[in-house]
């Protein structure tokens, strides 16, 4: 289990909003934020997902190799060749909105296999909890991951 | 919203993206922090991972769905929101999203809708099925 600390900053949200095309101003601009009754500018909904990334010490340099197709950004399946995002679910609890201090945990909640014509696929469900400064659970995360490549049945991937 | 604007049945249809971009998907690869070069990297894509071009990351096709939902019920109305990636969103997909009201129900003190969504692209392919719940009053 691996807890990041993940303060919420404008520019970050001014640039995954406008990365999705929002057009809301509640996304970027402080007064429009007020004015529809949040505390702050509020967070897109799908925001959360990828914000340990930015601040996990384990993730800050991206490795890749072309020739293998292996790169680390396809954690935890890098030895197979990454992974692919099969499923995504969130639950809200409390608007995320900026300036504030989430402490995201994450932990595999199960593991499977499936296996096809082509081989065998490993599946990983990933659950990551947001909670604020006072410890109230904010969103749950829970991400269901793909092996990118089949593996041998008798493979040890 | 007041919960009467809203029946179950209710339907909107609206197109997320025309043609998408390499330059929209490396956009929201740094902006996700997602900088796998199966999204960035076409020789990448093409050549080791095998596929025509580019791949928008699912989080991309569900954030663009999810506008759908919030320009409906408003900002800060969600309660939930799933989404099974179905299959790869290309680089010049255009992104045709359907989200229904599926059912309405009380949860505490809290009038809820559920919807269903289903986003395609231009070949007729099923991208992305997700579910959703909302505060609506």
């Amino acid at each position: 289990m691996e807890s990041v600390t993940c303060p919420i900053e404008l520019p970050q949200v001014v640039k995954f909003a406008r990365a999705l095309g929002e057009a809301d101003p509640v996304y970027e601009d402080m007064d429009a934020a007020v004015e529809q009754g949040f505390r702050s500018v509020l967070t897109p909904p799908t925001f959360t997902q990828g914000l340990p990334r930015f601040f996990s010490k384990d993730v800050r340099v991206v490795e890749e190799d072309q020739s293998s197709g292996v790169s680390n950004r396809g954690e935890p399946f890098k030895q197979i060749g990454g992974s692919l995002h099969g499923e995504q679910h969130f639950e809200y609890f409390v608007d995320v909105c900026v300036g504030d201090v989430l402490t995201a945990t994450t932990s595999v909640r199960r593991t499977w296999q499936k296996s096809g014509k082509s081989g065998t696929r490993n599946f990983l469900e990933r659950v990551t909890e947001y909670h604020d400064e006072s410890g109230v659970l904010v969103v749950r995360s829970t991400a269901v991951l793909v092996s990118r490549k089949t593996v041998a049945i008798s493979g040890d991937a | 919203m007041a919960a009467g604007t809203i029946a179950v049945g209710d339907q909107r249809v609206e197109t997320l993206v025309t043609n998408l971009t390499p330059a929209q998907i490396l956009a929201f690869a740094h902006a996700s922090g997602d900088l796998d070069p199966l999204h960035i990297n076409e020789t990448f894509a093409t050549e080791v991972a095998g596929y025509p071009t580019v791949v928008a990351h699912g989080m991309f096709t569900m954030g663009l769905a999810a506008r759908i939902l919030t320009t409906w019920v408003g900002p800060g109305k969600l309660r939930s929101y799933g989404s099974r990636f179905q299959k790869e969103v290309l680089a010049n997909d255009t992104l045709l999203g359907t989200v229904t009201v599926v059912g309405l129900r009380d949860d505490g003190s809290e009038r809820l809708a559920d919807f269903s969504l289903e986003i395609r692209n231009q070949h007729g392919d099923v991208v992305l099925t997700g579910t959703a719940s909302a505060l609506v009053s």
